[in-house]
C-alpha cells in the first residue's frame, strides 16, 4: 500500500473509531487475565479448599468407629472408593497417633505430592472424645477445577471478545452506511463543488446529524453559489468599471493617502506623455509647472484630508516639458469605517479651452452690453411708440407664471415672493410681451428698493369699477377689470415725489442704476392697454402698484399678431478680408472680432483711434476695411479715418455709434454718405454690413 | 469332592521374624475368636504345637486381618488360604505367609437334630438347584458360597478329636 494511503487509511474515521473499542478489547482481556482469573481462582482454590476439608472431616467421622473397631478393610474399602470417585485425589494416607502408616499399604511418596503447583495437601486429625487416633492426609490436584475455571474464564473472555467484535463489525458497517458513504459522497460534492460544479448530489441518510451536516453543506453550497453568482455579477461590473476607466476620455489617477500614485488609466499617460512605470510610486507633484502657487496645493491637501472634494486648475508640465491645463477634481475614498484610504483624482485638459476662454468671455459681456443697450432702446422706442405692439387674447395669470423663473432670478435671493394668483381665469387683451415688460419694471424697482431682502407680494383680482371711479381714473369705461398688485416691503416712496414717477426720466437711482424710464413706459403700456396703473405706498413701510387692464370675456378680438422679424433670413457673408476694429468698448470690440473672424475674416484691433492709425500704418497693405466707433478716447472714428484716408484714400470704413445715423448726420460730423451699424451691434447686421461695404465698387 | 481349607499366619513380607518361635509376646490380628481355621485352629496349633505366648487382636475379618499385618500394625495375621488368595494383589504382595496348618473341609450349612430329614433334604436340593442357575449362582456367590456341594457329618467327624473346643468363645 502506498505511504500515504496507508497513512489516509490509518487516519480514517473508521480507524479512528474502531481503536477504542480495540483497545478496549484488549484492557478487557488484560483484566481478565492479570486480576479477574487470579481472583476466581484464588477464590474458588478457597472454596475447593473449605470443600474438601468439610469433606474430609465427615470422612473421618465414618472412619473413626471403623479404626476403633480395627476394621481396616473397610477403612480401605471406603478409601479407595474415596478415591476412585474423586479423580483430583492422587493419595490419601492415614497414620495412626504413632505415626504409622494405616492406609496405603504403600505410603505414597514425597514426589507424588509435589509434582506440580496445582497439587495441593490437605491434613486433617482424627480424634474421637480426646484420643488422638492419628491423621489423615490428601494430596490433591487443583488443576481441574482450575483448569475448569480458567476455561469457562476463557469461554466468557471468547464470548465477550466474539461480541466485541461482532458489535464492532456491526458498527464498521453502520459506519459504512451511516457515515462513511455521506462523508464520501459529501466529500465528492465538496470537490465537485472546488471545481464549480453545484450540480453535485447529496444523499440525505435521515434526520441525523450527518443529515444536518449535509443540510448545512447544502446551505453552504447555495450560498457558494449565490455569492460566486454575485462574484460574477460585480466582476462582470468591476470590469465594465474597469473598462469605463481604461478608456475614460478623462485622466483618471488614484493615490494613496501619502500622494504617492497607485494607478493611472492610460488617458493620464496619454496627457502626460509619462509612462505607468514612471509614474506609480510617485507623488503628482512630479508634473508640477513652475507656475504652480504651492498655496493651490496647500489647500488641495487641507480640502481632500478633510474628507471633503477638491475641485480647481492645475498647470501642470508634461514629460516633454510642455505645460498644460488640467481641470481636476479630486475626492478621498473611504472605507467602510469612513477612513480615507486612497485619493481619486479626475483631471481633464483644458488647455484648449483655456485659449478659447477669454473670447467667450469677452461675447458674453458683448451680449450682455448688447442685451441692456437693446433694452434701453427697446424701451425708449415703446414710450415713443414707435414699435408695433401685437395684442391677443391671454390670461393674465399666464404672464405671471410665464415669468416666474425670470422673477426669481431678477429679485436674486433676498427677496422672497409671494404670488397670489386669481383661482379662475383674467382674460384680458393685451401684447403679452409689453405687459411682462411693465412687471419687469416693477419688479426691478421693488428689488431695488429692498437691497437688504424682503418680501415681494404678487396677486390678480377682478373688480368692477363704477363709472364714477373709470371717470375719476381717466378709463375708458366702467366694468369688469383684472388686476394686478406687485407689494414690496421695502423703503417705500415720499408722498412728495409719488406724483412724479410716472414721469419719463424721473429717478431717484444712482446714476447708472436706473434710466428713469422704467416707470414712465410701465404707464404708457398700460394706457396704451386702455388700463389705469396707481401706486399706494407708506414711507418705510413698502409700496403697492396695481395695474387695471380690462377684463376681455365679452369681446375677443381675434387679432393676428404682426409677423415676427425672422432672423433666420440673415444672409450669410462670409469673407477672408482683412479688418481693422477701432473700438474702445472691450466687448463691442470682441464680439466684433470674434463675429468677423469666425465668418473667415482676419482682423486687426485697436482700443483708441490713434492706436487705429498705427495699425493701419502697421499693415496698410492688408487692411480693406475700418470698423470705427465714432466716439473714442485720444481719436474719434471720425478723426482716425480721415489720418487713415491720407494713406489711402480709397479705404472703406464702417461707422458705429449709440447715436442714430439721423443724430449724427444732424451734428455734422459727416458731409457725405457714410456707412453705419447703430449699436447694439447685432452679428447678423454686422455682417450684413460689411459684405455690403466691402463687396462696393464705389471710391471716393 | 470335599474342598478344604487351611489356616495361615501372615508377616509383613519384609518383617524380620521368620520362625513361629519368634512370635512370643507379639500382638496377633485374627478375625475373631472363634473363626475355624484363621484363629480356633491357629491358636490350638501354636499353644499346643509351638508354645507360643502371643496377644491376640480380633479385628472383625479376614481383609482387615491381612491389612493389618501387611502395614506392620500388628506383627503377624491369622487367616485362610483361600481369603488370602482373594485380597487385592497389593495386599497379597506385602505379606508372606509363615505357617500354615492342617486342611479341613469347608464350612457346612447344617440342621438342628429337631429339623425333619425332609425339610434339611429339601433345602439342601434348593441350594444346589440354585447354584445351577445363573442368577441363583450370582446369588450365592455374594453370601459368598461358591458351588455348594452335599455333605455329610461324616465328612467333619475326624475334627473331633482336635481338641478346638478349649479355644471356643462365648458371645
Amino acid at each position: 500500500m502506498h505511504i500515504g494511503k496507508r497513512i489516509d487509511y490509518l487516519m480514517s474515521l473508521r480507524i479512528k473509531l474502531l481503536t477504542p473499542l480495540f483497545v478496549f478489547s484488549l484492557l478487557l482481556v488484560f483484566y481478565f487475565y492479570a486480576h479477574q482469573m487470579p481472583n476466581v481462582l484464588e477464590q474458588l482454590e478457597t472454596e475447593h479448599r473449605i470443600y474438601t476439608e468439610n469433606h474430609l472431616d465427615s470422612i473421618i467421622e465414618g472412619l473413626i468407629p471403623l479404626l476403633l473397631g480395627h476394621q481396616l478393610d473397610a477403612v480401605y474399602e471406603n478409601l479407595d472408593s474415596l478415591l476412585k470417585n474423586n479423580p483430583n485425589w492422587i493419595s490419601i494416607q492415614i497414620l495412626n497417633a504413632d505415626g504409622k502408616n494405616i492406609y496405603p499399604i504403600q505410603p505414597p511418596s514425597a514426589q507424588q505430592s509435589n509434582r506440580a503447583d496445582s497439587i495441593r495437601s490437605f491434613e486433617r486429625r482424627i480424634n474421637f472424645i480426646g484420643s488422638d487416633l492419628g491423621k489423615l492426609i490428601l494430596i490433591s490436584d487443583i488443576s481441574p477445577i482450575l483448569i475448569d475455571a480458567k476455561k469457562r474464564i476463557d469461554d466468557l473472555m471468547l464470548s465477550l471478545l466474539a461480541g466485541i467484535a461482532v458489535f464492532t463489525l456491526i458498527i464498521a458497517i453502520m459506519l459504512e452506511g451511516v457515515v462513511r458513504r455521506p462523508v464520501r459522497l459529501l466529500a465528492n460534492a465538496s470537490k465537485k463543488l472546488a471545481d464549480g460544479d453545484f450540480e453535485a448530489q447529496l444523499m440525505k441518510t435521515g434526520n441525523d446529524e450527518m443529515s444536518t451536516l449535509i443540510d448545512s453543506f447544502a446551505v453552504m453550497r447555495d450560498s457558494i453559489r449565490k455569492y460566486q453568482t454575485d462574484l460574477i455579477q460585480k466582476n462582470e461590473s468591476l470590469i465594465k468599471l474597469s473598462r469605463a476607466v481604461e478608456q475614460s476620455p478623462v485622466s483618471i489617477v488614484i493615490t494613496d493617502t501619502s500622494g504617492d500614485i497607485e494607478f493611472v488609466n492610460p488617458r493620464f499617460l496619454q496627457t502626460t506623455g509619462y509612462s505607468e512605470k514612471e509614474v506609480i510610486g510617485k507623488k503628482l507633484g512630479i508634473m508640477k509647472s513652475a507656475n504652480a502657487g504651492t498655496n493651490d496645493y496647500k489647500m488641495l491637501w487641507e480640502t481632500i484630508s478633510s474628507g471633503r472634494v477638491w475641485q480647481g486648475e492645475f498647470h501642470n508640465k508634461k514629460k516633454n516639458g510642455e505645460v498644460f491645463y488640467e481641470y481636476a477634481s479630486i475626492s478621498p475614498i473611504k472605507n467602510k469605517d469612513g477612513v480615507i484610504t486612497h485619493y481619486l483624482g479626475i483631471k481633464e485638459d483644458i488647455t484648449d479651452r483655456k485659449k478659447l476662454a477669454p473670447e467667450k468671455q469677452y461675447a458674453e459681456q458683448i451680449l450682455t452690453a448688447s442685451e441692456k443697450a437693446a433694452n434701453l432702446i427697446s424701451q425708449l422706442l415703446s414710450f415713443s411708440r414707435k414699435q408695433m405692439i401685437g395684442p391677443g387674447l391671454i390670461n393674465l395669470n399666464e404672464i405671471i407664471t410665464g415669468m416666474e423663473k425670470f422673477t426669481a432670478r431678477l429679485l436674486g435671493e433676498d427677496i422672497e415672493i409671494n404670488t397670489n394668483l386669481f383661482s379662475g381665469e383674467l382674460p384680458v387683451f393685451v401684447e403679452a410681451g409689453q405687459i411682462g415688460q411693465v412687471l419687469m419694471n416693477l419688479y426691478t424697482n421693488a428689488r431695488d428698493a429692498m437691497p437688504k431682502g424682503g418680501l415681494l407680494t404678487i396677486r390678480t383680482d377682478i373688480a368692477n369699477l363704477s363709472a364714477e371711479y373709470v371717470n375719476i381714473n381717466g378709463l375708458h369705461k366702467p366694468g369688469i377689470y383684472a388686476i394686478i398688485s406687485v407689494t414690496d416691503t421695502g423703503s417705500g416712496i415720499n408722498e412728495d415725489i409719488r406724483d412724479k414717477i410716472f414721469e419719463p426720466f424721473f429717478t431717484t437711482k444712482e446714476i447708472g442704476k436706473g434710466t428713469g424710464l422704467g416707470l414712465s413706459i410701465a404707464y404708457g403700456i398700460v394706457k396704451q392697454h386702455n388700463g389705469l396703473i396707481n401706486v399706494y405706498s407708506e414711507n418705510g413701510k413698502g409700496t403697492t402698484f396695481k395695474i387695471f387692464l380690462p377684463f376681455a370675456s365679452d369681446e375677443i378680438k381675434n387679432t393676428e399678431s404682426e409677423d415676427t422679424v425672422d432672423d433666420k433670413k440673415v444672409a450669410k457673408y462670409n469673407g477672408a478680408e482683412t479688418i481693422l476694429i477701432a473700438e474702445d468698448d472691450e466687448a463691442v470690440r470682441s464680439l466684433a472680432q470674434h463675429v468677423l473672424e469666425k465668418n473667415g475674416y482676419e482682423t486687426l484691433v485697436a482700443r483708441d483711434g490713434d492706436e487705429a492709425v498705427v495699425k493701419f500704418r502697421e499693415s496698410n497693405d492688408n487692411i480693406q476695411l475700418l470698423i470705427l466707433d465714432l466716439i473714442m478716447p485720444k481719436k474719434n472714428g471720425k478723426e482716425a479715418y480721415d489720418e487713415i484716408r491720407q494713406l489711402r484714400p480709397d479705404i472703406k470704413a464702417i461707422f458705429i455709434s449709440g447715436y442714430t445715423a439721423e443724430a449724427i448726420r444732424k451734428k455734422g460730423i459727416f458731409q457725405d454718405d457714410f456707412d453705419f451699424i447703430s449699436k447694439p451691434v447685432l452679428p447678423s447686421t454686422l455682417l450684413c454690413k460689411v459684405r455690403e461695404v466691402l463687396d462696393k465698387t464705389v471710391a471716393f | 469332592m470335599q474342598r478344604s481349607l487351611k489356616g495361615i499366619l501372615v508377616v509383613k513380607k519384609d518383617s524380620q521374624i521368620k520362625e513361629l518361635s519368634e512370635l512370643n509376646g507379639k500382638t496377633i490380628a485374627f478375625p475373631s475368636p472363634n473363626a475355624l481355621g484363621a484363629s480356633l485352629l491357629m491358636r490350638a496349633d501354636l499353644e499346643r504345637f509351638y508354645n507360643v505366648k502371643f496377644s491376640p487382636l480380633y479385628v472383625k475379618t479376614h481383609s482387615s486381618v491381612y491389612i493389618h499385618a501387611a502395614t506392620g500394625l500388628t506383627d503377624v495375621g491369622g487367616g485362610i488360604d483361600k481369603t488370602l488368595q482373594e485380597q487385592e494383589q497389593t495386599v497379597r504382595d506385602a505379606l508372606r505367609i509363615l505357617y500354615t496348618t492342617r486342611p479341613m473341609p469347608s464350612h457346612p450349612i447344617s440342621t438342628h437334630p429337631r429339623v425333619p430329614r425332609e425339610h434339611a433334604n429339601k433345602v439342601q436340593r434348593a441350594m444346589i438347584e440354585m447354584n445351577n442357575t445363573k442368577e441363583g449362582n450370582e446369588l450365592l456367590s455374594k453370601i459368598p458360597i461358591n458351588e455348594p456341594i452335599p455333605t455329610t457329618f461324616e465328612d467333619y467327624k475326624h475334627m473331633l478329636g482336635w481338641g478346638l473346643d478349649a479355644y471356643w468363645e462365648k458371645d
